[in-house]
């Protein structure tokens, strides 16, 4: 039963779009690995799910799927999107509003030329993988956000594609249902062993579902690596501010690193000349008094803003080195942290990243 | 998305509001009570049962939903076309299309004559070949009445497939569905309420017709006349009937709409 995927997806993505918008990615997903392209709106994600899908034809590069070119302008073969073999989870899962949870997962197998008692014998396994045996006759309307999630990646697994393409699986979920459904997706995904490509803006569905993140702003890959490398080593501000760490610049020599007004103590590394200095938000600390003890990066300031992320609060510090940080509810309760608080900071030297800035035009090269 | 639940408080408004609503539903009202009133109770089974009444029935029956199973076959097609392909000359078939909802029917039943008339640009070589004249037979009633009616369903067709949300297409075509069969079970279905409200105003314009049909295809009782071209014969001659066959018309009309509306037009 299970499909035998020899080759995951190979992709060069390259689509001109009317409004002046230009994409261009280069994509590799070996079976039984998660892939996350994590970007901002606009970023030209959804037009990477459309081209994947063949519901928009490459202007440029080249679509090849476990052996089989789906798409390449250069040669004129372009496979449409009902031959492709490519299960895709829709941003608010699109499930069809007529028909039931069992008629929506058989419909796959149906269109792929199964009879119908085939088609809902094979949709009624999946309706049992995915533990929905209790709504399968029930519309769409009639059951949960989180439930509709699992019926639309069973929907999608139903056809036995080659590919997964999740598109925002967990964003028309609520924060609450969002945490538990996330959990849940992984073990289900495990279920298929095919390449995995998981399309969303959101660093922690990133972070817990993907093997590897590729980092998509403004129509190109901006950096590719594990979790760990995206939160240690963030290569752009975007991919800092989302991996909760500060990215600045500055001019290492020997242990020190010259940030502008103020220098800090780093790691003797050997780097000299510009680096790249990354500071987690969390691994700085807040003080109301100046701190003793051994940090020699120690510093006051003013909090500039102060945001609400539930769990977590998020302070915004003003010169010499604004800074994100983060620090808990109950850290701002004790230390009254609000705007225009006068307040030390300190960060010990071993959590201070430090990389040597790229060359010029060492980010555009892709694999 | 779900807002089915939603919560209203009961409405309240100004008194003058509800006044000028009352006199808006009056407006309709008091006509079909004029109706009634005027109607020859006892002799509305021998009015009713008469050749000519029933003739009309039959034919204005037959006409109209042979319209609209004209119009349904055809007009769905070209009401997809225009919403969803880009082709040339779409604005001009778009006009064609809906002119017929603003031209005077009179004028609709003129041009048809002009073109299918025994010398008119289709009708003659047609006459010609086949030894079909449209024009005075039945057929030219249906074609009338399709030419009059067509455009209601065109453009409720192309106003839901404008609005529903074509990414259930494009889900329907990466799980496998080839064009028909996403068009068969996932387009049509979801525009069903539309469409269905669609056939059914097709068909009120199509049973109603009268000023197409007169012109093009005569008024000859048995043969092209309609209810309404009976009624309009029947006011000269015998107000009587004239009002029988008009109450005939109401409540053919009123069943229809209200059987469908309960279960479709709260739908749309």
């Amino acid at each position: 039963m299970a499909c035998v995927v020899r080759d995951g997806l190979r992709a060069r993505i390259v689509v001109h779009r009317s409004d002046g918008f230009e994409l261009d990615v280069a994509l590799s997903v070996p079976p039984g690995t998660t892939v996350a392209l994590l970007g901002p709106n606009g970023a030209g994600k959804s037009t990477t799910v459309a081209a994947l899908a063949g519901l928009l034809a490459l202007d440029d590069g080249r679509i090849e799927l476990a052996g089989v070119v789906l798409d390449d302008p250069g040669t004129h073969r372009f496979v449409a999107p009902e031959e492709r073999r490519v299960g895709v989870v829709f941003q608010d899962h699109l499930l069809f509003p007529h028909m039931s949870v069992l008629e929506n997962v058989a419909f796959g197998p149906r269109s792929r030329g199964a009879g119908r008692a085939q088609a809902r014998l094979r949709a009624g396994r999946w309706i049992r993988t995915m533990e929905l045996e209790r709504m399968a006759s029930r519309k769409p309307r009639q059951i949960s956000g989180g439930q509709a999630q699992r019926v639309a990646l069973a929907r999608a697994l139903a056809t036995e594609p080659d590919l997964l393409l999740l598109d925002e699986p967990l964003s028309a979920l609520d924060v609450t249902s969002r945490a538990a459904l996330r959990r849940t997706l992984v073990e289900h995904l495990e279920a298929f062993e095919g390449p995995r490509l998981l399309i969303t803006h959101d660093p922690l569905e990133a972070f817990h579902l993907a093997d590897q993140i590729h980092v998509l702003e403004d129509g190109r890959i901006t950096q590719k690596g594990t979790a760990e490398d995206i939160r240690m080593r963030p290569r752009t501000p975007y991919a800092a501010d989302l991996a909760g760490s500060n990215l600045l610049m500055g001019t290492a020599s020997g242990g020190s690193v010259d940030m502008g007004e103020l220098s800090l103590a780093i790691p003797d590394v050997g780097a000299s000349g510009p680096v790249r200095v990354s500071i987690r938000a969390t691994a700085v600390s807040v003080h109301r008094e100046p701190p003793g003890g051994s940090p020699r990066n120690r510093w006051p300031t003013v909090v500039e803003r102060v945001e609400d992320h539930g769990s977590r609060i998020r302070l915004l510090t003003g010169a010499p080195l604004p800074l994100m940080v983060e620090v808990t509810p109950a850290a701002r309760r004790e230390l009254h942290l609000t705007p225009g608080v006068e307040v030390w900071l300190s960060v010990k030297a071993t959590d201070i990243g430090i990389e040597p800035e790229a060359l010029p035009g060492e980010e555009t090269t892709t694999s | 998305m779900r807002t089915r639940s939603r919560i209203h408080r009961p409405a309240s408004a100004p008194r003058f509001w509800i006044v000028l609503a009352a006199a808006g539903a009056l407006f309709f009202l008091l006509p079909l009570l004029g109706l009634l009133t005027r109607t020859p109770w006892a002799a509305l089974p021998t009015l009713l049962v008469s050749d000519v009444v029933g003739d009309a029935l039959r034919l204005s029956l037959f006409a109209s939903v042979s319209a609209t199973a004209i119009a349904s076959v055809l007009g769905l097609p070209l009401g997809w076309m225009l919403a969803r392909v880009e082709f040339p000359g779409r604005g001009l078939v778009r006009g064609a299309v809906t002119l017929p909802l603003i031209l005077p029917p009179v004028v609709g039943g003129a041009v048809l004559l002009f073109a299918l008339g025994r010398r008119g640009l289709i009708g003659g070589p047609l006459a010609e070949v086949t030894g079909l004249v449209l024009p005075f037979s039945i057929w030219g009633v249906v074609i009338a009445t399709t030419f009059v009616s067509m455009p209601f369903l065109v453009i409720t067709v192309e106003g839901a497939l404008r609005a529903m949300d074509r990414r259930y297409e494009d889900a329907a075509a990466t799980l496998g569905a080839g064009p028909w069969t996403v068009m068969r079970r996932v387009t049509l279905p979801l525009i069903a309420p539309s469409l269905l409200s669609g056939v059914v105003l097709t068909w009120a314009r199509a049973f109603g017709e009268f000023g197409a049909t007169i012109t093009f295809a005569g008024n000859l009782q048995g043969r092209t006349q309609t209810l309404p071209l009976a009624v309009y014969v029947a006011l000269e001659r015998e107000r009587d009937a004239a009002v029988a066959i008009s109450l005939l018309m109401v409540v053919v009309s009123l069943v229809v709409l209200v059987l469908l509306r309960d279960r479709w037009w709260r739908a749309s």
